[in-house]
């Protein structure tokens, strides 16, 4: 077959004009690391890695949601254990009065010190966490309770959604908790009080299983909270590795293995010179050069 | 005999240097990727006994491969097709990219994230207002990538009017070699420089719009004639650029009107343009809708709810004619953001935007992707787009090896080899030497015959 010198010369310059486009492209891949950078580099994967990327994204946001939630119930858990604290103050002030031998001064300075930890109770129960009354139900924008020990909150408390679907309830019903003016630990302390202050100390005596009920109620909140609060720390825990592990998975389809894109650039270098050195040497060997 | 040994002597020499201009035009023409080799027919004068009397010298003629012509002519167009096509439409898929600012991907689980977080903190007004930014930024984004990809459709199809002229020119210049190698035909005189211009022309309108010519000069385009023996036929550019789809067609002007040629059928540059402007469109739509179906899914979500101020059946977006570019409805604030399920009064509750994050799990909320998350739903979208792309590179790189095979081939049967025409150059020197010597012998016999005669 006859071989022309211009289609010759053509192949060759095309051959080594591919050579330095695969080049390049391999060169392009080292410099940024990846090897899929536009839908178009490999659709597959393309599709695959912008699908982790949002998974990552949600779950770092997963990871922070649960982070501020497990601050929030810790520090909640705090206001429930000066409430607790509170309590048996309260709790030993009633057995003291109940057992029928202090004076009527010390009865008074007694319901001086229970009134004290009704106080205590109050503020633990109108606790707020960055402006938001963790007790007071779905209403959080202002205290629950109010100093006669009202509760104005209402509905059953906030939770927030993760994106894997898993919740964490950060606000409460405070009256279930505490109760109110008329009932629960809250009722319960004022009637102590009362009982205290007016010397009766049946109707002291007559507190102490409420007041029982209410340690109960509130070891019962705080074994929710703290629940809740651990399953946050999984949650965030989880959230870290799954958003490591995926990173990982992105860059395995994206990124580029750097040590085959390095000695791949090589053979293509040793390739080009070769076809150009090809090049060189075939316009050396024409015929013309032979009869000159 | 000595008259005729010196009449046969003198025609092989006329035959030599006929060979021997031809070989020196071959070797000219040798870089000229349009030439194809020419030769000189020779046959034999015959005498009156049937014997040979010398040599006939015919006119030049070039090496013809009219099947891998018309092959390689078509190889063009679908090459350059899927050179237009690429080019097109990786100007358009860096607004896919993640790095690209416009990552609506992204921005649409930022929005997720956003509202998640309005979930856990409801009242928080820097939170109500993030998921307002959020949104706004979706909006923002998603008319952004509509507009970006109108905009880099309608550049590609502003280069179809030059290309459009170019081919009329080129059609003028067929149709007037058509009559000119007519001319020169009836003449008796030599066409093969004139069929070699006609042919680089044909391939030059392969490659610009998919044309195909015959052996008679006539080219046609997807059925429509472009140039009909010699006469040019003018293709003109119809309707305006600009709009959801391509707005613009081509037609051809015949003597009883006009003919509409099938953009889609069309090759070369100028389909890859229309096919190109067209994918990028179809994206484009796909994007709308896309973004569209998310907003109203958000919209229908965030109707039910209410806002601090105790209001509800708010929209979070405007869709204009249902479907899109979406916008951020700017009657929302952070008072009436729907965050809450339950009446005012309770404004702590964040159960309708845990219910709108939520969305972000949700399948088919675009029914173009039924089993899929808006996430995969957009990330199938990038990625169909590209696959159209790859498809376009692998085209291209087939069809360039393709050629390059068939131009080889070709080149084998048509290019000049200048070792193969020095060798016969040579040939034909001795040639001409060998009927140089008969001449001589011829006269050196006359002049010994009237030496004798003499004497």
């Amino acid at each position: 077959m006859t071989v022309s010198d211009i289609g010759f010369f053509n192949s060759l310059a095309d051959s080594i004009t591919n050579t330095y486009q695969a080049l390049q492209t391999t060169e392009g891949q080292l410099a940024t690391g990846k090897q899929v950078v536009e839908p178009s580099d490999n659709p597959s994967s393309f599709a695959g890695a912008a699908e982790l990327q949002t998974t990552v994204s949600a779950i770092n946001n997963d990871n922070a949601l649960a982070s501020d939630a497990q601050n929030q119930l810790n520090a909640t858990d705090g206001a429930l254990s000066q409430a607790a604290s509170a309590l048996d103050s309260a709790i030993a002030s009633a057995n003291e009065g109940a057992n029928g031998t202090l004076t009527a001064a010390q009865m008074t300075d007694i319901a001086a010190s229970v009134q004290n930890d009704l106080t205590q109770v109050l503020a633990s129960a109108n606790f707020s966490y960055n402006g938001v009354y963790v007790f007071g139900g779905d209403r959080t924008l202002s205290a629950p309770f109010d100093s006669a020990g009202n509760y104005a909150g209402g509905g059953p408390g906030n939770s927030v959604t993760l994106s894997n679907g898993a919740q964490l309830q950060l606000t409460f019903d405070g009256q279930s908790v505490f109760g109110n003016a008329t009932g629960g630990l809250i009722g319960t302390l004022q009637s102590l009080a009362t009982a205290l202050s007016s010397g009766n100390t049946s109707a002291v005596s007559a507190t102490l299983a409420q007041l029982n009920t209410a340690v109960d109620q509130l070891a019962q909140t705080r074994a929710v909270i703290g629940a809740a609060s651990q399953f946050a720390q999984t949650l965030s825990q989880n959230a870290q590795a799954q958003a490591t592990s995926l990173t990982d998975s992105i860059g395995q389809l994206v990124d580029v293995n750097l040590a085959q894109a390095s000695l791949q650039a090589s053979q293509e270098t040793t390739q080009a010179n070769a076809l150009v050195s090809l090049a060189s040497a075939a316009a050396k060997i024409s015929l013309v050069n032979v009869l000159a | 005999m000595s008259v005729n040994l010196l009449a046969i002597g003198l025609s092989g020499i006329e035959a030599a240097q006929a060979e021997i201009a031809t070989t020196a035009a071959n070797i000219s023409n040798a870089d000229n990727p349009n030439y194809a080799v020419e030769s000189v027919p020779l046959s034999a004068l015959a005498g009156p006994q049937g014997n040979s009397v010398g040599v006939e010298v015919g006119t030049a003629q070039a090496a013809q491969a009219p099947f891998l012509t018309a092959d390689i002519n078509q190889l063009s167009g679908v090459q350059a097709f899927n050179t237009a096509l690429t080019q097109t439409t990786q100007a358009a898929q860096v607004y896919l990219e993640p790095g690209s600012g416009t990552d609506l991907g992204q921005s649409l689980q930022n929005l997720f994230n956003a509202f998640s977080n309005l979930s856990a903190s409801p009242t928080d007004p820097a939170t109500r207002q993030a998921v307002i930014a959020a949104a706004g930024q979706f909006a923002s984004l998603a008319q952004q990538l509509s507009g970006n990809l109108n905009q880099t459709a309608d550049t590609a199809l502003t280069q179809l009017a030059p290309l459009v002229q170019q081919v009329n020119s080129l059609s003028q210049q067929v149709a007037t070699l058509n009559a000119q190698i007519t001319a020169a035909g009836s003449n008796g005189g030599s066409t093969a420089a004139l069929v070699d211009q006609r042919n680089a022309l044909v391939s030059q309108l392969a490659g610009l719009i998919g044309a195909t010519g015959d052996a008679s000069g006539n080219v046609a385009v997807a059925g429509v004639p472009l140039v009909s023996g010699t006469t040019p036929l003018t293709l003109s550019l119809t309707g305006t650029i600009g709009g959801p789809t391509v707005g613009v067609g081509l037609e051809v002007s015949l003597a009883n009107g006009t003919v509409p040629v099938p953009s889609t059928s069309l090759g070369g540059t100028i389909g890859g343009l229309f096919t190109g402007a067209s994918d990028i469109l179809a994206t484009r739509s796909a994007v709308d809708n896309f973004t569209a179906s998310v907003a109203t899914a958000i919209n229908s979500q965030s109707a039910l709810g209410y806002g601090l101020d105790g209001s509800t059946g708010n929209d979070l977006f405007l869709i204009p004619g249902g479907n899109g570019p979406i916008a951020l409805n700017p009657a929302i604030t952070v008072q009436n953001l729907p965050a809450a399920s339950t009446a005012a009064g309770v404004p702590g509750d964040g159960s309708n935007a845990s219910a709108i994050a939520a969305l972000a799990g949700a399948t088919g909320l675009d029914s173009s992707f039924p089993s899929s998350t808006p996430s995969q739903s957009y990330a199938d979208i990038a990625s169909n787009f590209g696959s159209q792309i790859a498809n376009a590179q692998s085209g291209q790189q087939q069809a360039q090896a393709s050629l390059d095979s068939l131009n080889t081939l070709a080149g084998s049967i048509t290019g000049v080899s200048v070792n193969q025409q020095l060798t016969e150059l040579i040939q034909y020197q001795q040639t001409l030497q060998a009927a140089g010597r008969a001449v001589q012998a011829a006269s050196d016999s006359l002049s010994f015959l009237l030496t004798q005669l003499t004497y």
